[in-house]
């Protein structure tokens, strides 16, 4: 028998080993998950497998240069209760967990050329993803996601405001 | 006759053992999921989050398998403990950099955000492994052991 702290790095040696083997081997048969954000993204918002992979992004100077444009419309995925906190100014407030879009919103929405959905990013940007397609599905043609969303937004001390959205409330059935 | 140490040592490999497993399984199982996780925590490249997602809850595994078998049983407890330590410092970065994320520690079945409560219980567990790894003896040389 070895010495004692020989023999706990041989154990060592030979656990990382094994594990190495299975681990390279179950790479080798299953392949690599694929990274979960985009090449080079510098961003937060990573996208998960599930989401089309025609996803379009904006920077978030390119979104500030557009905020004012009467073509391009913001929309806060968020709760009712994070947009009344605070929002890009402007912006719609149309929370992922809505089931349906009011219909003065979805007027706004179809005079609109673009679209920029956002989100709080450090959630991952579900809700930014879902809603996009929902949009996209809907046949808005130019919807694209917020990189780094509402806090990359804040950070930069980008405009911003708080309240409620009065175009925003559901019908009145 | 069990002495009280011996039961510890018992007792303490078969928790971690099992806390192991059963945090490498759902990894296995979804390593696109766990992929995420990782990402999630923004302490490592993009380029080599795909392939710790697979190759951490394979280790996980070993590292089990090495706590039940006596001979491995203290090289398991230190790579545990080594192990339990950077997932919490991991964490620990996280919630202090103020990123709010599920830790992924038990896959996303039982979804968890990163609290000051996470990092500590796997701190705990950490110090666990390092108590094992000190409670834990040699085994005594094996009547057939063939000569390596």
């Amino acid at each position: 028998m070895l010495p004692g702290p020989m023999s706990l790095a041989i154990q060592i040696l030979r656990i990382c080993t094994v594990s190495l083997a299975l681990g390279v081997a179950l790479l080798w048969l299953r392949g690599i998950p694929p990274a979960p954000s985009a090449a080079g993204a510098t961003g937060v918002c990573s996208v998960p497998e599930a989401f089309p992979a025609g996803t379009a992004w904006i920077a978030q100077d390119e979104a500030r240069q557009l905020l004012g444009n009467p073509a391009v419309v913001f929309v806060d995925c968020r709760s009712t209760l994070q947009y009344q906190a605070g929002h890009i100014a402007s912006a719609l407030s149309i929370p992922s967990d809505q089931p349906a879009i009011p219909r003065a919103v979805e007027r706004v929405l179809a005079a609109a050329a673009s679209i920029v959905a956002y989100c709080d990013a450090h959630s991952g940007c579900e809700s930014s993803h879902r809603l996009a397609a929902r949009l996209t599905e809907l046949g808005y043609p130019d919807v694209k996601i917020l990189r780094d969303g509402m806090p990359g937004w804040l950070e930069r001390g980008y405009p911003a405001e708080s309240g409620v959205c009065r175009l925003c409330r559901e019908d009145e059935p | 006759m069990i002495r009280g140490r011996a039961l510890l040592v018992l007792g303490l490999r078969v928790l971690l053992a099992g806390v192991f497993v059963w945090a490498a399984i759902p990894k296995l199982l979804d390593p696109a999921e766990f992929a995420l996780s990782i990402q999630n925590y923004r302490a490592v490249p993009e380029e080599i989050v795909g392939h710790l997602a697979v190759l951490l809850p394979v280790f996980e595994l070993v590292i089990a398998l090495g706590l039940l078998l006596p001979r491995y049983q203290r090289g398991a407890a230190l790579l545990a403990t080594l192990m339990l330590l950077v997932f919490a410092a991991a964490m620990g970065q996280a919630r202090w950099r103020g990123i709010d994320l599920s830790c992924g520690c038990f896959g996303a079945a039982l979804e968890a955000k990163v609290s000051w409560l996470t990092v500590a219980r796997t701190f705990g567990l950490g110090l666990l492994s390092a108590l094992l790894l000190f409670a834990a003896r040699e085994p005594p040389p094996a009547r057939v052991h063939p000569a390596s």
